[in-house]
Parts: C-alpha cells; structure tokens; sequence
C-alpha cells in the first residue's frame, strides 16, 4: 500500500473516532443505551468508513462498514444489547487500530479480518473466534499521540542543545580540577608520597570526587544525548511532504510551456529536519522550475536531436553521514557560459573584463545571481529573475552547499549538500582579533600553516599555492573590516574555505578546535547582518557569532590586496626576527655570537654568567638562548635544566655551543633540554643562523 | 549567570515598595498630582530618567562581544540567561559623543513592545517619582537635535533630571539593524 502523506492526516483522524467510538462502547455497558450516544458511535463509524475509502485502506473501511450495520441494526433493535455485543465492537475497534498500524508501517501487526467481519456480522464471537482473535490483537500496541506544535518542539530541541552545551563545560571543569589537583601535588612537594596522613587521605577523597563527578557527568553526557536524538527525530519527516506536490505542479508547468516531462523521484523517505524541509523547498521547487522553463526543450527540437520526447526530470536523495545529498537532474540542453557570460555583462552583474576571467565552470554559478536571467523574453515561471535570490540566502541560513554541473546539449546536474538539522551543527571555533567566531565545519576544507614567503601574487591578486592550485586568499579582519591587521609572523594560521566549489584562503589568527553548536539568532535589535548567519553560546556563557560563509564568499570577488607578502618581507628588513639571550663567560665567543646575530636582525642581549642569565631572563622574553658549557658558577647544563623548570621560559629553544665535544657532553645538553649543540671546533657562522631560524621558525 | 553579573533589582523593589507608599501619602496630599516612576541613571555628568515601567533589570556589565560593522550606539552582544540581547550607548543617539566604557558600568535591561535592548549607563541612581505638572521643556537650543527623544525635564534640590522618551528612542530606526534588507534596497 503507497505511503502518502494523506494516510498520516487520515490516521490522527481516525485515532480520534477510534478514541471516542471505545469510550462510547464501554459507556453502553456501564450507563447504558442511549439515542445520543448510538449517534455519536454512528458518526464515528461511518465517517472511519468514508475516510478510509478516501485513502484506499479498504480492509479498514471494510470493518468500519460492518461495524456501522451493527451499530444501525442496534439502533432499530434488530440487534438485542449484550455484553457479548460489546466484546464484538471492541474487537472491531482493536482490528481498526491494528490495521491503522499496519498503514503506517506498511505491515507488521497481522489481522485476521475475515474473522471480525464475521463476528460483526453475526453480533458474537465464538469461543474459537474470541481466542484467535485475541492472539491476533496481543501485538497490538495502543497507539496514543499528541499534537505538538513545531514552535514548542523547536523550543525542546534548542533546550536540549544547551544541557548538551553545559556538559561539555563540565568536561573542561573536570580537566581544570584534575590540573588543579597535579599543581598542589607539585606545590605541596608529592601530596600523594606526604606522611601527612590527613593530608594523604584529603588528597584520595578529591580524586575519588573526581572519579564520580566524571561518573556523573558521563551519565548525564548519555542521556542528554539519547534524548536530544529523540527529540530531533520528532523534528524529521520525509522528503515526500514537499516532493508529492511538486509531481503535479511540474506536470502543470510543463503543459503550460508545451513541453513533455518525465519526472522521477528517489529517496522519498529520507528524513530532514522540518525547517530544513520549508527552507529547501523553494531552493528545489527553483531550480525544477528552471530545468523545466530554461534546461528542456521543446518536443520537436528534442525529437530531432535525437533525444526522448519527453524531458527527463530526476530528483534523487541519500544520506551521506551526517547530510542529506539531493541531486537534481535535466537531460536538457545544459547551461551555455558564453550565453551567460553576454546576459551577465549586459544586465550589470559584472564587468566584461570580469567575465573574461571567470572559468566555464564558476560562470555558470551566475544564474543564482539576483537579477540574471538567460531568458530572452520574460515568463511567468522563472525569467524573472527573482527567487533566485531565495536559492541564496535560503542555502546560507540552512548553511548547505551547492554543486552545479553542466555540458551544453546534455543537461544540467545540482547537488545540493544539507545538514540534517538547522538546530545544531559542528563547527570551528576561529579567533580574530580578541573575538571567537564559529565557522560550520563543512565549509572549512583544511586549516593549514603557511609563511608569508608562501603567499604569491597572481594577476593582481595574492593567492597561495595547494597542491598545484592557487587560492586566493584575503583575511577575516579585513573582510569584517576590524581594523587591526594580522601580526605579520613567520606562522600564519589559513582556512581554507571551500563554497559552490570555488576555494577561498582566509587569514585568521589561530583557531580553537571544533565544537557542536546551538544556532540562536541575533536578538530582535540585529535582524540581520552581513557576514554573519546567527549566533551562539559558547561553553563560558559567552556568544559568538557565526560566519556566513556565503557573504564571505561574495565579498571577496574584488577585494583589495591585503599586501601580506610584501607587510613581511618590509617587517624582514626592518624590524627584529627574535630576541636572543647569548651566554658566554669568554668575550670572544659572546661578541663573536652577537655580531654573527645583529647582522641577521636579531636583538641579542649578553649575559656573562649562568646566573647573569637568569637574571635577565626575569626582565624580559627571549626567543631563543646560547650558552657555553663550562662557565664558572653554574655550568651551561644547569642554566639549561634551570630554564626549562622556569614558566616562561620552559619552551625557549636553547642552543648549547661548547668545545666540548665528547658524545657523553652532548648526551648531556640533550638531557638537560637543549634543542641543539654546536661544537665550538666546528663553529660556522652558516651553522649558527641555520640552526636558530630552525628553532625559532 | 555568574556573581559578577548579578543584580540590583532587589534594591530597586525595596525603594520602590517605599516611594509606592510615600507617592500613595503625595496623592493624598496633593489632590490629584500625577507622578511617574522613572530610573535615575547616569552618563557624564547629565542625570537620565528611564520610565521605570519599561526597565526590565539592572546588571552588571559582562564581557560584551564585540560585533564588527555595526554603528557607534551599538557596542556589542551579550547572553542574558540564553537570549541574545545587543547593548546600547544612548549618548549618540541624543547627540553626544559615545560613552568610554568602564568595568564599573551598568547595563539597564528596557523593553519597549516587541524590542529589548541594554542601555550602557555610568551610574544607576534608583527609582524617582516625578510629578507630571512640574515637567517642564528643555531650554531652548538644548538636546542638540535629539529633542524630540527627551519628554522634559524635572528640577528638584537644582539637580536636573533629563526625561527620556524611551518609546520615541526605541522606535528610532537606527535602533534595529537590517543590513541585509538594506543591501537589497540598495541595490
């Protein structure tokens, strides 16, 4: 039996009769007959009987038919009353509610109608009757429902999101207690070796504390998962709600142009979040309307190219992870770039100079450009150019993506990426300038590291190199026109976003890992705004807004240079690449290091001795230190292994240069914490600065 | 919430349980004067009064997150118990120059119909009656085009308290940011 969605609006109707008619039926029996309430049960039967006609569930119109005799035979006292009588019409109402099930599902729960029927028609069940049926009915689940609101749901579901959210941040305050705890172990000198038998049994009550909490909040962390999942899954209908209207609007269409249409749809029963649903409808029902209106053509001309009569229209979805992937597919006469690419130029939106530069494939994009259309005449359908504009901000709020194909005279294929769900999504949580911003993680494509020297500049614009593609490449500040330029660095941290299949390298200062996050909107004062789609609340209680990926995307085409290569390499010649503290008891070598170092724009202070170092270790950062070995005081091991116990200095590269030059000595400086060791014998001047841009790159 | 952003209303309910009952002795005194409860807050030097029917809370001020490209009355977004609430300096908007935020700041919660907003003040006094019949018009020349956002002002002890009409601001279309109905309208 076809799954429609009239069957679902037939049976919240029928639970209603099936409610009142059980409730009519056991008041025959306690109260007894009445004229009103034998109406009442009429009506239900009768209008059960209707109703499941209406959708084709025969075998249950056919135990409403019967039901509604008995009911009427009753009435006219052809039918004596007994509490047999009852058994019967209870019976029949449990069969009605197993076949309502059995619709739902599409089988499952077996119903020996035949049997009810008879018992119907008789007015009593046979002791053999009564037990077949029984055993026929045990499976019967009763199937109680409510209906809810999607505002109230929506509402639960962001709910659930936030009790999620807090048990992530309880995550991070169980790590803050387990450092709290490993810093009063080495403060207190090894709590966990202490005699102190208080002290000790203090220390094994917050770890057992620990423990539960752990406990406690995985438990938790389980069940608001499950029932954030329940409460989702109560969000998700089938693709069939919207794609059975489109059957016969297509087919209208499709009459009203004169052209013949074919259209398929598989993955009906894929599952999206109902405002994913009302938000990609208008996405489909455009760009269906559009294949059919631009893409086929007209029988004659299809004929004579040897193509089928009829255009063939197919919609396909399946689950990929966690997104739904919808392919729209036209066998017509596919997007022409150049015919494009005139239209474009000619209604202004862009230049010819652009448009020369622009790839087949990107051009083909600027049909979801507002205001385009290749349509020499205007029609009633989609020439119009407008609801092309809602393929774009619908796409950005349900931040989906987009994939368009074509090959003139053959078709046009659209895949259309959804996340499952608007509520929540994953995303990377980004910092620029002082603030966090989230960015859905299925844009970003990867996060790479990349010097100044990486960036090039390509026909005016500066782009970087990936895997023999160039990107361009523009910054997050400039874009949110922060003010405040990145740090020029010799590291500089680079999304690389990737939107309708065009890639985009964005200058960020660092990132801060992925997180699910609770989409919110901006408050009622921000209604909307560039560049970012909404917000949300991070694990401190703090917002953060999301970045709409798509406005960064249109903002870019254009932009001006960010001149980060040339910033860089005018940092280079000017300013210093580090600083160095140079520790030496003999001058000769200290002054040697210095000048080696200044030539190369390092700042370098000196220090005579280990504890000379220490000292001016305490005014100031260092980027790197080199030492001497045999210093009188404290030997260059021992500032090292000092150096590496102090807090801010305890990720300081550290070069040791000695005349030592024995294996067990630099078994030594190794054990110590020095990252390098340079034999004064072989001391080069190439060897210093090759080792120190090393490690302080 | 935490501590930091804990509020004052609890005060505020005292005094005006209080000013309730002495206004309640004013009515019968003074033979059917009007008077109107306002918030006396701070910015500058200049006193405000905030019709106290449209203050929701006072709070501390959070961190407010910064969002780019957004005029100069507006200075950030900050979660109130999970709703996004944007803040706003008034001084612009009434034509002064904007407010250099300190730590020790407060944020006045008001809601004018469907729009909440946090108006960034120095200082909150407490609550005020005003007597309607002793309002009087700002001095000619004074309110530096914003005049049509002040109701009056009221002079008591010779401290002047400067009326904000809080639905007139409210209703103001810089108070609602659109930029993406603007970009449309544009082009």
């Amino acid at each position: 039996m076809k799954k429609s969605k009239y069957v679902d609006i037939f049976i919240r109707e029928a639970e209603e009769h099936l409610e009142s008619l059980r409730k009519g039926i056991l008041s025959l029996e306690k109260v007894g007959m009445s004229e009103e309430q034998l109406n009442e049960l009429l009506r239900s039967a009768h209008t059960l009987k209707g109703s499941a006609n209406m959708v084709d569930l025969v075998e249950l119109a056919g135990v409403a038919h019967r039901l509604e005799d008995l009911l009427k035979n009753l009435q006219s006292g052809e039918q004596e009353f007994s509490s047999d009588l009852v058994d019967v019409l209870l019976v029949a109402t449990d069969a009605i509610e197993a076949l309502m099930a059995q619709a739902q599902s599409s089988g499952g729960i077996s119903v020996n109608v035949d049997t009810v029927v008879k018992a119907l028609e008789s007015g009593a069940l046979d002791a053999e009757q009564d037990e077949a049926s029984a055993a026929d009915y045990q499976g019967t689940e009763r199937r109680t429902s409510i209906r809810a609101s999607v505002e109230r749901l929506d509402q639960l579901v962001n709910r659930m999101g936030e009790i999620l959210l807090s048990q992530k941040a309880m995550t991070a305050r169980q790590a803050q207690m387990t450092t709290l705890l490993q810093e009063l172990d080495s403060s207190m000198g090894g709590l966990q070796a202490s005699d102190d038998g208080s002290l000790q049994s203090l220390r094994g009550n917050m770890v057992a504390l620990i423990n539960d909490f752990e406990r406690d909040r995985l438990q938790l962390g389980y069940q608001a998962e499950d029932v954030y999942q329940r409460t989702m899954e109560l969000r998700l209908l089938p693709l069939a709600t919207i794609t059975d209207e489109f059957e016969r609007s297509l087919r209208n269409l499709a009459r009203n142009l004169k052209k013949e249409v074919n259209f398929t749809v598989k993955g009906q029963e894929v599952e999206l979040d109902r405002n994913m649903l009302d938000a990609v409808k208008p996405i489909l029902l455009h760009v269906l309307n559009n294949a059919i209106d631009h893409g086929i053509e007209e029988p004659e001309t299809r004929v004579r190219l040897g193509k089928l009569k009829a255009g063939q229209i197919s919609l396909e979805a399946r689950y990929e992870g966690s997104f739904v992937q919808v392919a729209i597919r036209d066998d017509g006469q596919g997007l022409n770039p150049e015919k494009i690419r005139e239209t474009a130029i000619k209604r202004g939106v862009l230049s010819a100079d652009d448009a020369a530069a622009m790839s087949d494939e990107a051009v083909i994009y600027l049909v979801f450009e507002p205001g385009f259309s290749t349509r020499e005449f205007i029609t009633d359908v989609s020439g119009r150019g407008v609801g092309l504009d809602v393929v774009k901000s619908n796409l950005d709020q349900i931040k989906g993506n987009l994939i368009l194909h074509s090959e003139v005279g053959s078709g046009t294929e659209l895949l259309l990426r959804l996340p499952l769900s608007m509520a929540i999504f994953t995303g990377l949580l980004v910092e620029c300038c002082g603030e966090t911003y989230v960015f859905p993680q299925h844009y970003v494509a990867e996060v790479l590291r990349v010097s100044p020297r990486d960036i090039l500049e390509e026909m005016g614009r500066e782009v970087i190199r990936l895997r023999e593609t160039s990107i361009p490449l523009s910054s997050l500040s400039r874009l949110l026109e922060m003010g405040a330029s990145h740090r020029v660095s010799e590291r500089l941290t680079v999304l690389v976003l990737s939107f309708r299949e065009q890639a985009m390298a964005l200058l960020v200062d660092r990132t801060l890992g992925l997180q699910d996050v609770v989409v919110k909107d901006l408050g009622c004062q921000l209604k909307s705004l560039d560049y970012f789609s909404g917000s949300t609340i991070l694990g401190d209680g703090n917002p953060a807004l999301i970045i709409s990926v798509a406005d960064l995307f249109a903002a870019n085409q254009g932009r001006q240079k960010l001149q980060l290569r040339q910033a860089y390499e005018k940092a280079q010649q000017n300013a210093l690449r580090g600083r160095i503290l140079v520790v030496d008891d003999s001058i000769t070598t200290r002054t040697m290091e210095k000048n080696i170092l200044e030539a190369s724009h390092y700042e370098v202070v000196i220090a005579v001795s280990g504890f000379d170092a220490l000292e001016k270790l305490e005014t100031g950062r260092f980027d790197l230190m080199v030492s001497d070995v045999e210093m009188p005081g404290m030997t260059g091991f021992e500032l090292t292994k000092k150096v590496r116990q102090r807090e801010d200095s305890r990720d300081m590269p550290v070069i040791i240069v000695s005349s030592l030059a024995s294996d067990e000595h630099r078994r030594q400086g190794m054990e110590a914490g020095a990252q390098a060791y340079i034999v004064k014998g072989n001391f080069q001047q190439g060897i210093l600065l090759e080792t120190v841009e090393t490690l302080i790159s | 919430m935490d501590e930091k952003h804990g509020y004052e209303i609890e005060q505020i309910l005292q005094e005006m349980r209080a000013d309730y009952w002495r206004n309640l002795e004013v009515e019968e005194e003074g033979a059917g004067a009007v008077a109107t409860e306002y918030l006396v807050v701070r910015c500058g030097n200049i006193r405000y009064g905030l019709p106290a029917a449209n203050c929701r809370e006072v709070l501390k001020l959070p961190r407010l997150v910064h969002v780019p490209r957004l005029p100069e009355h507006l200075c950030g977004i900050f979660s109130l118990r999970g709703e996004i609430v944007a803040v706003t300096d008034m001084c612009p908007l009434l034509g002064l120059g904007p407010q250099s935020v300190r730590d020790d700041f407060r944020l006045v919660v008001v809601e004018v119909g469907a729009l909440k907003t946090a108006l960034l003040v120095e200082v909150v006094e407490g609550l005020s009656g005003v007597d309607e019949e002793q309002v009087e018009a700002l001095a000619e020349g004074a309110g530096a085009g914003a005049r049509d956002l002040i109701y009056g002002k009221f002079v008591e002890n010779e401290d002047v308290l400067v009326l904000v009409d809080l639905g007139g601001l409210m209703a103001r279309p810089e108070m609602v940011v659109d930029q993406k109905q603007q970009d449309e309208s544009n082009s």
